[in-house]
């Protein structure tokens, strides 16, 4: 069985991979930056 | 362990650095898993990126910190089968990635076994694989993480070890 572990072990690992990752939680902060801006703009709208 | 858990809970509270090192940890798992669900390392590493957003976004409402890596394996799980269904409905999965893989290890078995995962199994095949060899959870653990029963994870295991001709042996599944 360890052959089954060393033969998915045994995919390389791409150069970027924690780039990638970094990429993933920039969305997230963007997302929140987006919402923030328009929860503002709309109190704006109605205050 | 509490090294892990200070990190979560700071992610919780927004700090990304903390995430990422936390992250880091997993990553390659993650990747791996991906790739061999999805056979493509452009896809596979969409997925990493799908995984930390997901994951970035709903880690406040993780309320157990200990099944950290788990709730990471079943975001990228679920977002792997999704994505393969999207790909499926457009273009049929091409077979040219093995060719491509450059492998750091010289042990022909091994690639051949690799290859065996990736084109004989079926996805749930693959996920039962992963999670009992790669991982190395219990029958138990991988019927919570898949939400199935217990006794369709040994059967699907069971399949998945005769087509890859790996020996099988009758206690680990019923005894």
């Amino acid at each position: 069985m360890d052959k089954l572990k060393e033969s998915v072990k045994s995919i390389p690992l791409p150069q970027d991979l924690h780039k990638r990752a970094k990429m993933g939680v920039s969305q997230v902060k963007k997302k929140k930056e987006e919402t923030m801006a328009h929860s503002i703009s709309g109190h704006r709208i109605f205050s | 362990m509490s090294y892990i858990i200070r990190l979560i809970k700071k992610a919780q509270k927004g700090n990304e650095k903390a995430f990422l090192k936390l992250f880091q940890m997993y990553e390659a798992d993650i990747y791996r898993m991906a790739f061999v669900y999805l056979k493509n390392e452009e896809e596979a590493l969409d997925i990493v990126q799908e995984t930390a957003y997901k994951a970035f976004d709903k880690i406040e409402g993780l309320k157990e910190p200990a099944y950290i890596k788990t709730w990471l394996i079943k975001i990228t799980i679920s977002s792997s089968l999704n994505r393969l269904k999207k790909l499926e409905k457009i273009v049929p999965m091409q077979n040219e990635y093995i060719d491509n893989i450059q492998f750091e290890q010289g042990d022909h078995t091994v690639k051949v076994l690799l290859q065996q995962i990736l084109e004989e199994l079926t996805s749930d095949e693959k996920g039962i694989v992963l999670l009992k060899y790669y991982e190395g959870y219990t029958f138990q653990e991988i019927a919570d993480t898949l939400q199935i029963p217990l006794g369709t994870v040994k059967s699907i295991l069971y399949r998945a070890l005769k087509k890859l001709r790996v020996q099988v042996e009758e206690a680990d599944f019923y005894g």
